[in-house]
């Protein structure tokens, strides 16, 4: 999952009409989904969720370079697509809630230099996410729903807690009760599934969610809005919820997405 | 439909660079040549014709190719260091196809090799002369690149050439990727290109943990005409604009065939890929064609 922070960001100033009139093509995505041959990142098998909603603190560290990455675990759990990528320090994965809430993952992490966590689809499609954040402690960067599409390839993130706002402001749009500022931010010669390649960030900020309630993310208004205001989207592919965290954090986060 | 009639567009018309002259203006080619007409050194000849490919794009489409000779192989470190006097690859072998090569570099080895070798330079570039057809917003060189028509100096393969020699030309057998319908007997891709072999879904950290990267050419099965790694290994840039019913004229370059980093699909004969001309990857390289 790539961090819309960077050390460059693009002032771009190109307006779109219908059909988009740029590079939006290319993804410095991690994950086109996930080989299941490495399980660095570990899966616990005592899982010990903690039911009180801790306060957390979002901060805005510069993410790590991309590249040097292991420790990546995927697969189906419960029927719901799952990954967790650590990069440096300890991060892990695990379901403690899964056998009554099926989309239910918990994350713990510890003095990590990256740690992307989470569940959902793949592919993924135009629905409406739901989630419960029971508990999010320690430190963290943003709790999102990500995806990405390809032809062209676009990565998208609505973040509901913390902050992925990074590259131009686009405008405003209301979803789910409440409002979201919409950033596009394009990435520059990033790997990708199709090579290296040039290729957009869709980003929906809003950050104001909860812990221990249920909240909504309906996909729809935010592609209807990117479509519209930035560029065609593509083929859906991976589309989760997950916690994201970096520069030597610690925390735990116990989610469940249905 | 739009997409194939572009493609056609550019066969028909060469609309590739600013100035660019039609095909049959641009090359003298002899119809009557044998199929097997001698090339020089490293190049294989490419009799025109029509597409009989039929994956291909512009198959049944009425386009027509003229023949050109086309390298045999991707261009070498060796090769570009010969003429260029250093080397730009990431992944650094004599026998590996250079790459972190952008769409200008390309263009401007070629005619460095051209006057090396007695050739008359294919291109016209003016490096200090702002394209202004070139609108990518983070292409910051854009030069003026124009064809001196009717050269026999080294060029990039136009697009539509490129689909016609990596689908076997006049002897083509209709295969998926170039030469085979089975990836891995004639590509380097993400799955084949390190350690171990990858399987599931294509994740950037497990290639990097894996230690995927280009391999010396010619390491795996030729094509219908002799011509390898036209799918996989590097990704190679083709002299044209890309365009499609998303992207106009101007923005970006195309580039063919695939690399180490990428997935199946992007290594098929009739994927069409896009970058901006001045973006580089260590999976992005180039092969020369040459006028007859």
């Amino acid at each position: 999952m790539i961090k819309p922070i960077i050390k460059h960001l693009m002032k771009l100033n190109s307006s779109l009409p219908g059909v988009a009139r740029k590079a939006t093509f290319g993804a410095a995505i991690i994950f086109a989904a996930s080989s299941l041959i490495f399980t660095g990142c570990q899966k616990d098998s005592a899982p010990k969720p903690d039911p009180s909603a801790s306060a957390a603190v979002a901060t805005t560290a510069t993410r790590p370079p991309i590249g040097a990455g292991r420790n990546l675990s995927t697969g189906s759990d419960h029927g719901y697509f799952y990954q967790c990528y650590v990069s440096s320090g300890s991060g892990s994965i695990s379901f403690p809630q899964a056998g009554t809430y099926a989309g239910n993952f918990q994350a713990n992490w510890s003095n990590v230099g990256d740690i992307v966590a989470g569940k959902g689809w793949n592919p993924g499609s135009v629905r409406v996410v739901n989630y419960n954040c029971g508990s999010l402690t320690g430190s963290y960067n943003n709790f999102s729903v990500y995806g990405w599409t390809t032809s062209p390839l676009i990565e998208y993130y609505v973040c509901e807690l913390g902050s992925v706002a990074s590259g131009s402001a686009i405008g405003t749009l209301s979803s789910d009760g409440h409002n979201y500022t919409v950033y596009k931010h394009q990435q520059i010669g990033q790997p990708s599934i199709q090579g290296t390649a040039t290729f957009w960030q869709y980003l929906s900020q809003w950050g104001g969610s909860s812990t221990g309630s249920n909240h909504a993310v309906t996909l729809a208004n935010h592609f209807n809005y990117w479509n519209s205001h930035i560029g065609q989207m593509g083929a859906l592919n991976l589309q989760i919820l997950a916690i994201e965290a970096y520069g030597n954090k610690s925390g735990s986060c116990n989610a469940t997405v249905w | 439909m739009r997409k194939l009639l572009i493609l056609m567009a550019i066969v028909l018309i060469a609309s590739a660079c600013t100035q660019r002259q039609p095909n049959s203006q641009k090359a003298h080619s002899n119809p009557k040549a044998p199929i097997n007409q001698k090339a020089p050194e490293g190049f294989v000849f490419v009799k025109g014709g029509t597409f009989i490919d039929t994956q291909s794009n512009l198959y049944g489409k009425n386009a027509n190719i003229t023949d050109f000779y086309i390298g045999k192989y991707e261009v070498t470190q060796k090769d570009w260091t010969e003429v260029m006097g250093s080397n730009p690859s990431k992944f650094k072998g004599s026998n590996l196809p250079v790459e972190t090569v952008n769409w200008y570099d390309c263009v401007d080895y070629c005619n460095k090799r051209s006057i090396k070798e007695g050739l008359k330079p294919y291109y016209n570039i003016e490096k200090n002369k702002k394209d202004s057809t070139n609108k990518n917003n983070i292409d910051s060189i854009k030069w003026t690149v124009t064809i001196n028509a009717g050269t026999n100096g080294y060029r990039l393969p136009t697009e539509a050439e490129w689909e016609y020699a990596a689908g076997g030309g006049q002897l083509s057998k209709s295969y998926t990727y170039s030469g085979s319908n089975n990836i891995d007997d004639v590509a380097w891709y993400w799955q084949n290109a390190g350690d171990k072999r990858l399987a599931g879904y294509w994740s950037w950290p497990v290639l990097v943990a894996n230690k995927d990267k280009t391999r010396p050419v010619g390491g795996k099965k030729p094509n219908e005409l002799g011509l390898y790694d036209m799918s996989g290994n590097v990704r190679e840039w083709c002299e044209d604009w890309y365009e499609d019913d998303k992207i106009a004229i101007g923005f970006v370059r195309v580039w063919r065939g695939g690399g180490w980093m990428g997935a199946d699909i992007s290594c098929k004969s009739s994927f069409r890929g896009n970058f901006e001309a001045s973006g580089k990857g260590s999976d992005q390289g180039f092969r020369v064609c040459r006028g007859m």
